[in-house]
C-alpha cells in the first residue's frame, strides 16, 4: 500500500497508546516493519527516578501493574475508546504475528537500533515515548520521527502542559500537537494541531486520561494522511516558543483545585 | 574554564557582597508586597548604586554577588533584556539539572557555605522575578530550590541569608495562598 517502513519507538511493552495506534495502523492496511520496545532496567529506573522522583513509582504502578484498572474511574479514557474500537491487543510481543519484528533495547539511542534504521531506506517512525531521541538517531530516521505532544505548539513546550495551561488561566489553549522531532526539545515542524476542550472534567487525572485516545487516533489518521501527501509541514516561529518544566507539587494542587472551578 | 571579569566587575562583585551594600539588599528582601513599597531613604540608597550590566557566565563561575547584582538590577529595573537573559538561563541550568545540582556544586569546587549563598540568593531573585513579573515559571523553580534540603543555612551561615530564607518562604506562603484565592 505504502512504499515506507513504518517503525514504532514504545516506552514498554504494555503500552495501551502504543498498541491502539499500532493496531489500528493495522486496521487500515498498513504493515508496521518494526516496533523498537525500550526494557526495563534498574539504570532506567534510577535515571527517571532522579528526575521524577516519587511520580515515577506512581506512572510505574499505573501503568505496568493497575494497566487498563487504573482508567477504571475515568469514562472518556484510552480503555474506553479501545472498547468503542474493539481493541484487543494488550502486549507488543502479540503484533508478533503480522511479521512485525520486535526490537528490544536498553535506549533508543542505542548502537544496535541506529544499525537496525541505517537497513531501512524509506521509513516513517512513530514515537510513542520512551525518552529523548539522540542526533545519531534522528539522522538516520528517514523522513522523521513524529511525536504527538500533549500542548498546543510552538507557545507550550515541555511538560506537565495541561497543568501549566489551567495555572495560567489559558484552558483555550489545552490540546496536543503532532511534529517531527528535532535536536531541540519540541521544537521540530509541526504536522498538526488539534485542541481539546475542558468538557466536563473535574480533574486533572482525568482530563490527562482524556487526551490519550485523542492522541492514538490523531496520530493514526496523520499517519495515513501523511503517507497519502496530504500533510504540509510548518516551521516553528522562534519567538513564541516557551519552554515549561514540571510542575511543582504546590503548584499543582493549586492546579488541581482551579479545575473545579471551570465548571 | 573560567570566565574573565574586568577588574573594576571583580571589584563591585567583592564590594556587593563584603560592604554596605548587603544591608541594601536585605532592604529589598523586607519588600513589603502588601504595599509595594520599601522605606524611602533606603529606596533612594539603592537608586545610588551604579550597577554593572548583568551577565551570564556558567553556572560554575557564579558568585553570590552575581545574583545580588542581578536582583539590584531587577528593582531598579535596569538592563531588562540582559536580567531577562540571565534568569532565563539560571532557570533553565537549575531545571536541567535538578537532581545533580549537590553534585555538581561539589565538582565546581565550592563550599557548602558558598552554595548555601548562591541557592539562598537565586531562591530569592526567582521570587522576585515572579513578582515583577508575573511569570509562574519562575516561582515553579523557587519552590524546587525551597525542597532541597542542604540548601538550609546552618549555624555558620551569616544572619541576613538565614532572614534571607525566612522571608523569601514567607513571600512564596503569601503567594501561593493569592493563587489559590484567586
Amino acid at each position: 500500500m505504502n512504499k515506507k517502513n513504518i517503525i514504532v519507538f514504545c516506552p514498554n511493552p504494555y503500552s495501551l497508546y502504543t498498541t491502539s495506534v499500532c493496531e489500528l495502523l493495522l486496521r487500515k492496511g498498513y504493515h508496521i516493519e518494526c516496533i523498537v520496545v525500550r526494557k526495563f532496567t534498574i539504570k532506567r529506573f534510577r535515571k527517571e527516578f532522579s528526575r521524577d522522583g516519587i511520580r515515577l513509582i506512581k506512572k510505574i504502578w499505573n501503568k505496568l501493574f493497575l494497566k487498563e484498572k487504573a482508567y477504571s474511574s475515568e469514562l472518556n479514557s484510552i480503555v474506553s475508546f479501545r472498547k468503542e474500537n474493539n481493541l484487543v491487543i494488550k502486549n507488543i510481543n502479540e503484533f508478533k504475528k503480522n511479521a512485525t519484528k520486535i526490537i528490544k533495547c536498553n535506549s533508543l539511542n542505542d548502537n544496535n537500533v541506529e544499525l537496525l534504521l541505517k537497513s531501512y531506506d524509506e521509513k516513517l517512525i512513530i514515537f510513542t515515548g520512551g525518552g529523548i531521541i539522540r542526533k545519531n538517531i534522528l539522522d538516520n530516521s528517514g523522513d522523521g520521527i513524529i511525536n504527538c505532544h500533549m500542548g498546543i505548539l510552538p507557545r507550550y513546550k515541555g511538560m506537565d502542559l495541561p497543568e501549566w495551561c489551567i495555572l495560567e488561566n489559558e484552558i483555550e489553549e489545552l490540546g496536543i500537537t503532532m511534529h517531527f522531532m528535532d535536536t531541540g526539545i519540541d521544537t521540530g515542524d509541526i504536522l498538526r494541531k488539534i485542541k481539546i476542550p475542558l468538557g466536563e472534567h473535574k480533574s486533572i487525572k482525568s482530563l490527562r486520561a482524556s487526551f490519550e485516545p485523542v492522541m492514538a487516533s490523531s496520530m493514526v489518521s496523520l499517519v495515513d494522511d501523511y503517507l497519502k501527501g496530504k500533510v504540509k509541514q510548518q516551521q516553528q516561529p522562534l519567538s513564541t516558543r516557551r519552554q515549561y518544566f514540571m510542575i511543582h507539587e504546590g503548584l499543582y494542587k493549586i492546579a488541581r483545585n482551579k479545575i473545579k472551578n471551570y465548571r | 574554564m573560567k570566565t574573565k571579569e574586568s577588574p573594576y566587575q571583580k571589584k563591585y562583585l567583592n564590594q556587593l557582597i563584603s560592604s554596605n551594600h548587603f544591608p541594601l539588599v536585605n532592604a529589598i528582601n523586607l519588600h513589603d508586597l502588601n504595599t509595594n513599597s520599601i522605606n524611602n531613604a533606603l529606596t533612594k540608597k539603592i537608586q545610588s548604586i551604579s550597577l554593572i550590566p548583568p551577565d551570564y557566565p556558567k553556572f560554575r563561575n557564579i558568585k553570590p554577588a552575581t545574583i545580588i547584582n542581578l536582583r539590584l538590577a531587577l528593582y531598579l529595573e535596569e538592563y531588562k533584556d540582559e536580567v531577562d537573559n540571565c534568569c532565563l538561563n539560571l532557570l533553565r541550568y537549575i531545571e536541567v539539572n535538578l537532581s545533580k545540582l549537590k553534585k555538581n556544586e561539589k565538582l565546581y569546587g565550592r563550599s557548602r557555605r558558598e552554595s548555601i549563598l548562591i541557592f539562598q540568593q537565586l531562591k530569592a531573585l526567582f521570587v522576585e522575578y515572579h513578582i515583577n513579573n508575573c511569570d509562574l515559571l519562575y516561582l515553579n523553580t523557587a519552590l524546587k530550590i525551597a525542597d532541597l534540603k542542604w540548601i538550609k543555612p546552618v549555624n555558620s551561615t551569616p544572619n541576613s541569608v538565614k532572614e534571607l530564607d525566612i522571608i523569601k518562604n514567607r513571600q512564596v506562603e503569601y503567594i501561593l495562598n493569592q493563587l489559590e484565592n484567586e
